[in-house]
């Protein structure tokens, strides 16, 4: 790379300006830092999810989208949430979700009460989603899953239903004859992620 | 608009682009078209040492692409003035913003974000994707945008250069938005201005984990990457392509996409999330073609454009990132040229 004279170029010099006021201080910039040790007594009660009030239920998935990382412990109200029958709260339940990772292992019974209750819908979606994410440890949601996999109305559902099952691998082999119908005669994507969920229950993935 | 996913020939793509570089740098070398001073200058860095928060002077010769995930932007984001506001103030930094995550059947968060940026007379405009996603409620879906500065970037007028990518696999949640640009030369300068396609995309994190083969998006992207530069080259001469977005992955975990050769993100490494703890965003793009590229690229630190930690995260759980390019189209790389300062005969 070749230098620049300074002071003979005034589009370098201006390009200077503007990169000095758009440069970070590199990789290790601490400055947000501070933002992931949010105080855990902001953490919003898990009473304010089911409020009959809208304010109350927006403003605790509203938290939620923005610390996904703490509010793990929330995934099922936040699953719950994203059934909502207000578009916002629907919409920043799904966000969180999306970003908070794995949820505790200890919600896992009440992750296949909810599939178990409703199999369509996006709080259905996001179960299955959520259970996924267990992997292996969430082998003991293989019936319902296969249930889902079969008997969702919700395609969406279906295809994760068949995601989750391969996430959870050999465990999971009593799900192979309907992954195996799935895989025969489901739509393209569902069919697609049944066979390699067939793969993978039965410890042949890739 | 959805057109047809092209034939893979794209492998090609690199050796040929090289011959034709070498050949197009020869031309205009003899021709007295270009100089390598000339050449050196675009290379040149811009590093400085001073920082401040001054009002940006977009330089002349260069341009600024940024991509930005804005998080779920709807109609609650785009009522809120002070949030608005800042989101202006940010995206008037770039010349080009790749969007993700608009969250609204309608086309008003971003309009009224550009009317934002337009108010000192600026004249940014944008182009909108159609909503995307598989879930049966519309509120779930997205939309991409590119909001850019029409006095000096052009959008192709060939409309059928921006599109979603057809997919008729679905073997995207959300399929990426393309669309090609021109950089607009200011001043007397008779170089050929910088053309590059765009493609923005905003991955599903539960579809960047799985082993390759297994329908990892990010295998996934590659074939887009492959087929979207295929289809241009062969329609439009274009070489010149440039993949930023979410990715929800880091750089180190790019799968299918780290195997194209050439493919680099251009701010590896570095946290992208609003709390810095994530690297989730990247421009991607091919080092050995799109010799435009400055070296300058990096990730906005809210801190320095004096916006607090809470602002930060009302803003977004994401931080632009962006990169600089020379405003005119720079010859590949090629080893011959750059040992000797000459072309080989």
């Amino acid at each position: 790379m070749k230098q620049v004279q300074a002071g003979n170029d005034v589009a370098t010099q201006a390009a200077n300006l503007l990169f000095d006021y758009l440069r970070v201080n590199g990789p290790h910039n601490q400055s947000f830092n501070h933002l992931s040790a949010t105080p855990m007594d902001r953490l919003p009660s898990p009473a304010l999810f089911a409020s009959a009030i809208i304010a109350d239920r927006l403003s605790a998935v509203e938290f939620a989208s923005q610390n996904p990382e703490l509010c793990r412990s929330f995934a099922v109200p936040l699953a719950i949430a994203t059934g909502d029958s207000n578009s916002s709260v629907a919409m920043l339940a799904a966000e969180a979700l999306e970003m908070l990772g794995a949820p505790a292992r200890s919600l896992l019974p009440e992750l296949i009460q909810l599939i178990e209750s409703s199999r369509d819908g996006e709080t259905a979606y996001w179960a299955v989603t959520l259970i996924g994410r267990l992997g292996p440890i969430a082998a003991p949601a293989t019936v319902a899953l296969t249930r889902t996999l079969s008997d969702s109305a919700y395609l969406p559902v279906r295809e994760r239903a068949a995601w989750a099952l391969a996430r959870i691998g050999t465990a999971a082999a009593s799900a192979a004859a309907a992954l195996s119908s799935a895989a025969d005669s489901g739509p393209p994507r569902l069919s697609r992620l049944a066979t390699q969920a067939l793969e993978s229950v039965r410890g042949m993935a890739a | 608009m959805r057109l047809p996913l092209p034939f893979p020939f794209s492998k090609l793509l690199g050796p040929s682009t090289t011959i034709l570089g070498v050949l197009a740098l020869g031309y205009l070398l003899l021709t007295g078209r270009i100089s390598l001073d000339s050449i050196s200058t675009m290379f040149a860095s811009t590093q400085s040492a001073t920082s401040n928060v001054s009002p940006p002077v977009k330089p002349e010769n260069k341009i600024t692409i940024a991509t930005f995930n804005v998080q779920n932007f709807g109609e609650k984001k785009a009522g809120d003035d002070v949030v608005m506001a800042e989101l202006a103030r940010i995206c008037k930094m770039f010349d080009v913003i790749a969007m993700q995550e608009i969250r609204s059947p309608h086309a008003e968060p971003v309009q009224n974000l550009v009317k934002r940026m337009n108010a000192d007379g600026s004249l940014y405009t944008f182009v909108l994707s159609t909503q995307i996603g598989r879930s049966s409620s519309p509120s779930h879906r997205e939309q991409y945008a590119f909001i850019f500065d029409s006095a000096r970037i052009r959008l192709s007028d060939d409309p059928s250069r921006t599109y979603v990518m057809n997919d008729e696999l679905d073997r995207m949640h959300r399929e990426p938005f393309v669309a090609s640009f021109t950089a607009i030369p200011q001043g007397e300068d008779t170089r050929t201005p910088f053309s590059f396609t765009l493609i923005n995309v905003h991955t599903d994190p539960d579809e960047v984990t799985g082993e390759s083969g297994t329908g990892n998006e990010l295998d996934v992207l590659a074939d887009v990457y492959v087929n979207v530069r295929a289809w241009e080259y062969s329609r439009h001469g274009e070489d010149d392509f440039i993949l930023l977005g979410d990715l929800n992955t880091s750089s180190t975990k790019l799968f299918g996409l780290a195997k194209i050769p050439g493919l680099i993100s251009l701010t590896a490494g570095q946290p992208t999330n609003t709390p810095g703890s994530k690297e989730l965003d990247h421009i991607l793009l091919d080092s050995i073609t799109t010799r435009e590229f400055t070296e300058q690229a990096n990730v906005v630190d809210y801190s320095l454009l004096e916006i607090t930690p809470e602002m930060a995260a009302a803003i977004s759980d994401h931080r632009p990132v962006w990169a600089q390019f020379s405003a005119f189209e720079v010859p590949p790389y090629d080893p011959a040229i750059a040992s000797t300062g000459q072309p080989v005969r």
